[in-house]
């Protein structure tokens, strides 16, 4: 039973962790972008930002299809160029999870850059220091700890993701199957000893990353 | 050192908006800017910092040209060596004291040896009284000790110049009348030009030399109360604030 959950469960921080890498760096990103520059469409671009949070997942794995399917637009040319499929591979379900995950890193990254007081950049420009030095300096330190805890729940949320990654990566043992699809599969096979277990691994490892976000999200200064 | 500004800004906020018109020489070193709040004070400070962009005119300290748009001349905050002290300090809360004062000698003290940047940090937190405080950070810090860390960050890089901008308002009545006197003090043991803003007569009283006085974003007044007005009647500070306060609130209007 050890065996059978350590493969999902190593599979699933893997995956987890590749899309929270993902999403941290492209919600970091557009977090900094919407929070400090006005430009047309914006607040559009923040509606689309955070529209995975809230549609079905099995919606946005469909559009993942759309996108990186064998004769999707993105996964169309990949194939045909690179010989690259993503489709039912754990690529693919990493790309699936960190879609899911972005709007929490975004979200949080974008309050994060809101909340720093813009008279402290400001103030370190007339110090002398280059913008470069005033985001690595300033910008970034007062804003960590914020991105960190969306982050973390990212991964949290990664860990859980089901309907975005079946859809885009199916549920194949050992190559896809990641902890909540390996929970599925033993309960609907009626192997509750290793259900209960999974779900146990779970639970655990999701507490623990709400409990050290939960940490993070309070203020330190 | 001579500060020359004559700018001009147009703000649009909320469908309001707010003309600065601002022009006037301040050729002593401690030079009062006066006005009510809202009068366009703070905003021309930032154009000389370089924090906001004039849409048109000048601005030179002695004889570096700072902003120029007749010429394309638009120095870049980093590059214009003023000091600036925010109303609310601006201290790096995530950064000790020590910190704090060193940030600004990191890329002014080019070919600079580390330790003797660290030496100059330690004159300064002495300098300050800062020293039992150099690991401590900002939060714990009470408001005059706040505003002695803000000047030593600002006066360590030997600017050309001084901003303060409303330095005194965030601090209570008793510490305000102490702060103010460090501060005349500091201006002379320093020697740098300031420009301090102000809406209590009181920091008029104790520090200028030169007044220029702020209302609805123009300049209505600039005294130099070292020679007295035109210089032919030296007038007090006194009665000069008392002249000055009557333009600015006619009797009646408040």
């Amino acid at each position: 039973m050890f065996g059978q959950a350590l493969v999902p469960l190593l599979l699933t921080l893997k995956v987890a962790g590749f899309a929270t890498l993902l999403a941290l760096l492209t919600g970091g990103l557009c977090g900094f972008l919407l929070a400090r520059y006005s430009f047309w469409g914006r607040d559009v671009l923040d509606a689309i930002c955070t529209l995975p949070m809230v549609m079905p997942p099995t919606v946005l794995g469909y559009y993942l299809i759309v996108v990186i399917g064998r004769r999707g637009w993105i996964g169309g040319w990949l194939y045909e160029n690179l010989g690259v499929n993503l489709m039912f591979s754990w690529e693919g379900a990493v790309l699936a999870s960190a879609v899911v995950a972005f709007p929490l890193v975004f979200k949080s990254a974008r309050a994060a850059f809101e909340g720093v007081d813009t008279q402290l950049e400001n103030a370190a420009r007339t110090l002398g220091s280059s913008e470069l030095r005033v985001f690595a300096r300033v910008t970034l330190p007062l804003a960590w700890r914020g991105i960190l805890a969306g982050t973390m729940l990212a991964f949290a949320r990664g860990m859980g993701e089901f309907g975005a990654t079946l859809m885009v990566a199916g549920n194949i043992p050992g190559k896809t199957q990641t902890l909540s699809l390996a929970v599925y599969d033993a309960v609907q096979a009626g192997q509750d000893d290793l259900a209960n277990f999974l779900v146990l691994v779970t639970s655990i490892v999701c507490v623990l990353i709400l409990v050290a976000s939960g940490k993070l999200f309070k203020p330190a200064y | 050192m001579k500060v020359r500004v004559d700018i001009r800004k147009t703000l649009r906020a909320h469908g309001r908006e707010f003309k600065l018109d601002a022009s006037f020489e301040a050729e002593h070193d401690s030079t009062v800017v006066f006005g009510p709040s809202g009068s366009g004070k703070s905003l021309t400070m930032q154009c000389i910092a370089g924090l906001l962009r004039p849409d048109e005119g000048r601005i030179q300290i002695g004889e570096r040209v700072l902003f120029d748009s007749s010429s394309g001349i638009d120095l870049r905050p980093q590059s214009r060596n003023i000091g600036f002290v925010f109303q609310d300090y601006a201290l790096f809360p995530h950064l000790t004291v020590e910190k704090n004062i060193a940030f600004g000698l990191h890329n002014y003290a080019r070919g600079d040896s580390k330790s003797n940047s660290s030496a100059r940090v330690e004159q300064y937190l002495k300098l300050f009284e800062l020293d039992p405080l150099a690991r401590s950070y900002p939060r714990n810090l009470s408001g005059g000790q706040r505003q002695r860390v803000a000047l030593a960050r600002a006066l360590i890089r030997q600017p050309d110049l001084l901003l303060l901008d409303e330095p005194l308002s965030a601090l209570d009545p008793v510490l305000r009348h102490r702060v103010r006197r460090e501060l005349a003090d500091m201006q002379l043991r320093f020697k740098v030009p300031m420009l301090v803003i102000t809406h209590d007569p009181a920091d008029v009283e104790a520090l200028a030399e030169n007044l220029v006085v702020f209302d609805h974003g123009r300049v209505t007044r600039v005294v130099n109360l070292k020679r007295g007005i035109d210089g032919a009647t030296a007038l007090t500070r006194l009665q000069v604030l008392d002249r000055t306060l009557a333009e600015l609130y006619p009797a009646g209007a408040g």
